[in-house]
């Protein structure tokens, strides 16, 4: 683009990768000017981590090359990207919650006495320092621990910037941030960039992209789908951008709107970030929930099902009202969630797949006074598999041997198995190949025409609208508009959860 | 719990420097945990003539040198997030080693140089097992505990005696009515406190121990630091051994059962976190004296075997929940 040449830092030059069968990236370029943002923007398994990891020396590209000012560098460890002044601030902070400030920063690289031990007053003095220049205002000697998410991630900027950085990755950087540490962030990023540091920006957040990017590059399935300069775009271009097709849609069958299974009044939980919810979704209706990552969409999915307390409001089930305060007792209450990562929450890896499915009714669909009624319950589990076409060799196999889209199914059928009066999706089909999806979507269509309520979350919005009756868009723990699901668009869908539709 | 810890810790800035600088100031947990030393021996003054006394003081720093030195090496290694139960066994191998090789005339040098090699080989197993091969350090040594200790009943099932004059004279020397082996524990008190406090090593094990994935990222070598550190504990071990043979003039292979158990508990008690990334070395010793006091005054109280255990272990318990409540 149009960058002189002088102030160009870092270039990406046609740079694939691919992970086993799977092209993470393919030709991908990318300039990173001095003193500049250059955010980089798409959606999930766009190729923007892969690129970031690359360029930060955690992984080793399959073709093309990276130049430093000009001059190719190999990156075979972060380690020698940082000692390049490549730094990266990891989306999962790394600050060592039981070392200090100083600790942090000059962890591996301490100053040393004569004595051969750590120079404690010259590593604090250095530290001093640096946070001055930083304008932070953290005493240097705090142990990290008790330091809040945004001051740690102040710390891991810090400690990126002693290595003498020129390029500094922020991976997602406000996902986790109050209203005042992304203030604070952004002063930082500003003071990075006019001490002359290039900055990658990695956020889904339009909003925050339209305030500090100079430059935006928009990936797309692992490729350079386009980049812009400051001035040529807005909040609109953006998401046009990103988004490039549109997917086929189909509409799910009109839902009785007459009696309300679930139904949630005016709910809000400090602990859980949430803030006056108030929705209901009928049997057989498909309630979407399209928010960005912590936006509250899991939280509010787990007050529901009595993983996270609240203070205010109350819920009703078919107009009774609901006292749930463990898992076990939305249970018995017949709801049940399919949890946001499959992978940790949903499956329990290296135990058959009837385990799996049968897991939370063993207690009592599955129960002989206690002892396990396992030829019921892997009838049960074949059942199901028949039901939802799981590609399984048998109920005996190892669950974590099943794709992704199997392995939902799995959990899915786990609580079908309880005939189910509300079921909470959180996030189902993420990571999970399009040929699975579409099943997937099928199987919920099914279920909600059965009369079940479904409680629907996505961060791939343009599936909620094939598959939604009502749209709820959700952002910082409140939600802020409700889409007719055959209305809606991705466009407008986005740009409200990013917070692009501010009034 | 941790954060509790050492925003208490910032607090007791004005209470004496018994080891740190202004930055993590005297733990306040060392200070409660003097007092319950204290408290302790006052009640068993009360129950047990003479328990205060020169005598029964020098008598109870020989009996805590041995646990004091191993539960050094466990503060270690649990401040690296891991756990060594093979220990004790260590202890037991390492002074039927060191009285076997006495009785056969080798130099003295020779007899360190054994056990430290005994040690540091069966940490480096140890380590093999844990990070080469993954297995949680728990069951690795839960392994090797068993391992040693049957060797050290293979070297010998009788108890076999010290023959060297010099070796058992020197551990006889007291230096203002502190014995010997007090006096070892003191220096090797200083080196630990050195050792964790103040130097790279320590920050690394500190920061190995808090998160092994953080510290990598940081670009700390994780496997090797794992490695040195579970030599480390096994070398205080194997020093701990040495110990109990020149206290006790004897190598037994039962002789040190269980010590692995009280080396963890008195590091816990002096504050160090099971899963790694906090401890202490001064608190370390100061639990090591706690729990010999209980030792000795409940085995003096006269009461039958079994109930020394009881009143032993309910002893234990109550002290660490006492500095959990306040810790």
């Amino acid at each position: 683009m149009a960058s002189d040449a002088e102030g160009l830092l870092l270039k990406v030059e046609r740079i694939s990768k691919a992970f086993g069968g799977v092209q993470a990236l393919t030709d991908v370029n990318l300039e990173l000017d001095r003193a500049s943002v250059h955010a980089i923007v798409g959606h999930n398994g766009a190729g923007k981590s892969t690129l970031m990891n690359v360029v930060s020396g955690t992984v080793q590209p399959d073709a093309g090359r990276l130049l430093l000012n000009g001059k190719e560098v190999i990156l075979r460890e972060p380690r020698q990207a940082q000692q390049h002044g490549i730094s990266m601030v990891h989306q999962e902070l790394s600050v060592l919650g039981d070392l200090n400030i100083t600790e942090n920063i000059f962890l591996g690289r301490e100053p040393i006495t004569r004595a051969g031990l750590v120079d404690r007053t010259k590593a604090d003095r250095a530290a001093r320092e640096l946070l001055d220049r930083l304008h932070l205002n953290l005493p240097e000697r705090a142990i990290c621990s008790r330091l809040s998410v945004g001051e740690r991630q102040m710390v891991e900027i810090a400690r990126a910037v002693s290595w003498d950085a020129k390029v500094v990755i922020l991976d997602e950087p406000t996902a986790a941030l109050s209203d005042t540490e992304q203030n604070a962030l952004f002063e930082l990023i500003a003071r990075l960039k006019a001490s002359g540091i290039g900055i990658l920006y990695i956020s889904h957040r339009l909003d925050e992209i339209l305030l500090l990017a100079d430059t935006v590059s928009v990936f797309r399935d692992g490729k350079n789908a386009g980049e812009v300069n400051r001035g040529n775009f807005d909040h609109s271009t953006l998401v046009e951008m990103m988004l490039g097709h549109s997917v086929e849609k189909v509409s799910s069958p009109a839902a009785s709107k007459a009696d309300k299974a679930l139904q949630v009044n005016e709910l809000s939980s400090r602990g859980a970030g949430l803030e006056g919810i108030t929705f209901s979704v009928s049997t057989g209706e498909i309630v979407g929930l399209a928010g960005m990552l912590g936006s509250g969409r899991s939280e509010l999915f787990e007050c529901i099902f009595g993983m996270l307390p609240f203070e205010r409001g109350s819920i009703t089930l078919k107009g009774l009202p609901l006292r749930i305060r463990t898992p076990m007792e939305a249970m018995n209450k017949r709801i049940g969630l399919v949890p946001e990562d499959r992978k940790v929450q949903g499956i329990f890896p290296g135990t058959a797949l009837w385990k799996n499915v049968t897991l939370a009714s063993l207690h009592d669909l599955f129960s002989n006074h206690g002892f396990i009624k396992e030829r019921e319950a892997r009838a049960a589990t074949a059942a199901q598999i028949a039901k939802l076409q799981i590609r399984a060799h048998s109920v005996d196999q190892d669950i974590s041997f099943l794709s992704g889209g199997n392995q939902q199914k799995g959990i899915l059928a786990r609580w079908i198995l309880r005939d189910p009066e509300v079921l909470l999706l959180d996030d189902p089909t993420a990571g999970i190949d399009i040929g699975a999806k579409t099943e997937i979507y099928e199987l919920i269509r099914n279920l909600a025409s059965q009369g079940v309520a479904i409680l629907l979350s996505s961060s791939e919005f343009d599936e909620l609208i094939g598959l939604c009756h009502r749209i709820l868009v959700m952002r910082d723990g409140k939600i802020i508009n409700e889409v007719d699901g055959s209305t809606a668009n991705e466009h407008s869908l986005v740009l409200l959860a990013t917070g692009g539709g501010h009034e | 719990m941790s954060s509790m810890l050492s925003s208490l810790g910032r607090q007791g800035k004005t209470t004496g420097s018994l080891v740190r600088s202004k930055a993590s100031p005297v733990n306040p947990r060392l200070i409660l945990l003097a007092v319950l030393i204290v408290a302790v021996a006052v009640i068993f003054s009360f129950l047990i003539p003479h328990f205060v006394s020169p005598n029964s003081l020098a008598n109870l720093l020989r009996q805590t040198s041995v646990l004091a030195i191993v539960a050094f090496g466990a503060t270690f290694v649990i401040v690296a997030g891991e756990i060594d139960l093979s220990v004790g066994s260590v202890v037991s191998l390492v002074a039927v080693l060191t009285a076997m090789m006495s009785r056969d005339n080798n130099p003295i040098p020779m007899m360190l140089a054994s056990a430290a090699t005994t040690g540091l080989a069966i940490g480096a197993a140890n380590a093999f097992l844990i990070v080469k091969l993954r297995v949680p350090s728990f069951l690795a040594t839960l392994g090797t505990l068993s391992i040693v200790k049957g060797l050290a009943m293979t070297v010998s099932l009788q108890p076999v005696p010290v023959r060297s004059v010099d070796f058992v004279k020197f551990f006889r020397i007291s230096f203002a009515g502190i014995p010997m082996p007090f006096i070892l524990v003191l220096i090797l008190l200083g080196l630990a406190v050195l050792l964790l406090n103040y130097s790279r090593f320590g920050v690394h094990t500190r920061a190995v121990g808090c998160n092994e994935k953080g510290a990598r990222l940081a670009g700390l070598n994780t496997t090797r630091h794992r490695y040195i550190v579970l030599m480390l504990g096994s070398l205080f071990a194997a020093i701990g051994g040495v110990v109990l043979a020149g206290r006790t003039n004897y190598g037994m292979a039962q002789s040190a059962g269980g010590l692995e158990l009280d080396a963890i508990s008195a590091a816990i008690l002096g504050g160090s976190r099971l899963g790694g990334g906090i401890g202490s070395v001064a608190g370390t010793m100061l639990g090591a004296i706690l729990l010999t006091m209980i030792f000795v005054g409940i085995a003096n109280m006269g009461l039958p075997g079994p109930y020394q255990d009881i009143a032993k272990g309910a002893l234990i318990g109550v002290a660490i929940l006492l500095m959990r409540k306040r810790g």
